[in-house]
């Protein structure tokens, strides 16, 4: 029963995604675009003589696979469960005979199998363009280890994101903290510069914050690190359960503290 | 007709600035947020500077610090006057509002690009200030008086020549109907123009001051600064300005042909 109504909800996200195929082509394409800036950077810097600290083919690989990364792991639930919740729209989802989040994990699965449709390509032209500088790792483990890296990175960042939404049965408007942590989370999960290349006691003191596991994590095992160390696994595992057991529990307070029309 | 659309433009401040102290929260938030992101946007020309320190090209972090703020106090301007608009241009061109904006007794290009400003983002202007004087403190020099007139110029016309892309790019609402990411786009090549010159080679410095010209907003400009050569940037500068200007109103003209509007 609960299978067949997920299916039916990602059926029907499915169909709404690919009516917007000319816009879900641009966002892409913006996803793209920040890592080539940084790669024509990079590559510009080196070939000036910079010496990075971790050898240059390990930056390029990083660069032309961050979009992908990037794009599984992300979130996009806050804002649309905060208007929800202030404007009632959230009534008609609790009187269904499913989850009351299950449209908003459908919605993020959905679009997500469209968009990586369109952004592969995007992201394998770069590769050739660079392809003399990519490195993938060849040992299939490496492939299955990033894989789970990425699931547990996706379900962490969707449930901080339900997180920052269900703020708004306690708050009017959850914009400001949603763009703080959006910042914030900018930095510390390595989107804006790859955390191996601060120095090593910046990285060392940003080893274990849980915005790590949502991007740079999956990155560091596909860009040469191998198989992370246990004390890594245990982290993400720790930061992705605390944070789905914070949800169930903000979730259960919130609802009862919802008072839109017709709760 | 200047003084109409002065008069118009001033009360258009003034009513942004009665909205900003009716909602102190947001735009205190909006301050912070501004003043955070150029923290961070220090980062990463910081990180590269560090390892290029003993690049032949030459360049460090004074250097690094120097652009970043000198692209801070431009983007600072353009985000609080050209920004809100272009921003808000797809949905308005997909609902029908532009009518409202056509329909005034001022130029409809003036109108639709200057109508909304939002003075908080002007608080970046205090950061980027004290990144530039504390680029030169750190280096323990001061630029000529020439230097600073040479690079105020060159700066004035790389952000009118930004703009003049930022407008052309942010028309496709015109064109498309999905057009908004176009703006994600725009602000991740913008980005290319806080990093030093010495981090481009050949083919994307010319990209990057010709068909997108995000190096002439602080990159060349504080080559200038530092003592470069200042006829040959402008010289090239006005002429992206010259052809920007008038593509934008070639593009104008054929865009409005094709606008539906709400009324027609």
């Amino acid at each position: 029963m609960l299978l067949a109504t997920g299916a039916a909800l990602v059926a029907r996200e499915l169909t709404v995604t690919l009516t917007h195929r000319a816009w879900v082509v641009l966002l892409q394409l913006g996803g793209v675009v920040p890592p080539v800036v940084s790669l024509v950077v990079w590559t510009g810097a080196i070939a000036q003589g910079a010496t990075p600290p971790v050898p240059p083919d390990r930056i390029v690989t990083w660069f032309v696979l961050v979009a992908v990364v990037s794009m599984v792991t992300s979130s996009w639930t806050a804002a649309f469960l905060a208007e929800d919740i202030r404007t009632g729209g959230l009534s008609i989802w609790l009187v269904r005979p499913c989850p009351a989040l299950a449209h908003l994990v459908a919605n993020n699965v959905a679009e997500k199998a469209v968009k990586i449709v369109v952004l592969l390509p995007m992201v394998a032209g770069l590769g050739v363009v660079f392809r003399a500088q990519v490195t993938l790792p060849r040992d299939p483990a490496v492939w299955l280890a990033a894989m789970a890296a990425l699931v547990c990175a996706g379900i962490l960042t969707f449930a901080l994101d339900v997180l920052i939404g269900c703020l708004a049965f306690w708050f009017e408007d959850v914009e400001g903290v949603q763009s703080l942590v959006l910042l914030v989370q900018r930095l510390l999960s390595g989107a804006v510069v790859p955390l191996m290349l601060l120095p090593g006691p910046v990285q060392e003191a940003l080893r274990f914050q849980p915005f790590r596991f949502t991007l740079s994590f999956p990155l560091e095992i596909l860009t040469g690190s191998g198989v992370a160390e246990r004390a890594d696994w245990l982290a993400m595992l720790g930061w992705t359960g605390a944070a789905v057991a914070a949800v169930m529990l903000v979730w259960r307070l919130g609802v009862r503290r919802y008072e839109a029309a017709g709760a | 007709m200047s003084g109409r659309i002065l008069r118009w433009w001033l009360a258009c401040w003034r009513q942004a600035i009665s909205r900003d102290l009716q909602f102190r929260t947001q735009t205190l938030l909006i301050a912070l947020g501004a003043v955070v992101d150029v923290a961070i946007s220090l980062v990463p020309a910081l990180v590269i500077a560090q390892t290029a320190r003993t690049a032949e090209g030459g360049w460090d972090e004074a250097t690094a610090v120097l652009v970043v703020g000198l692209f801070t106090l431009a983007t600072a301007l353009l985000d609080a006057v050209i920004g809100p608009n272009l921003l808000r241009l797809d949905s308005a061109v997909r609902t029908g509002e532009l009518d409202l904006l056509l329909i005034r007794p001022i130029p409809g290009l003036l109108a639709l690009t200057l109508r909304w400003v939002r003075p908080a983002e002007l608080t970046r202007l205090l950061v980027g200030a004290a990144l530039v004087v504390g680029a030169f403190a750190t280096a323990d020099a001061a630029p000529t008086l020439g230097a600073v007139a040479g690079c105020l110029l060159l700066m004035g016309l790389g952000t009118v020549a930004w703009a003049l892309f930022w407008v052309n790019a942010s028309f496709l609402s015109f064109w498309w109907s999905s057009a908004e990411p176009a703006q994600q786009i725009v602000g991740a090549l913008r980005e290319a123009g806080q990093y030093p010159r010495a981090a481009f080679r050949r083919l994307p410095l010319l990209g990057f001051t010709t068909l997108v010209p995000s190096l002439l907003i602080a990159t060349l400009p504080a080559q200038v600064l530092l003592g470069g050569e200042l006829a040959g940037p402008l010289v090239g500068t006005a002429a992206v300005v010259g052809l920007g200007g008038g593509l934008t109103a070639v593009h104008w003209r054929l865009a409005l042909r094709r606008y539906d509007s709400a009324s027609s």
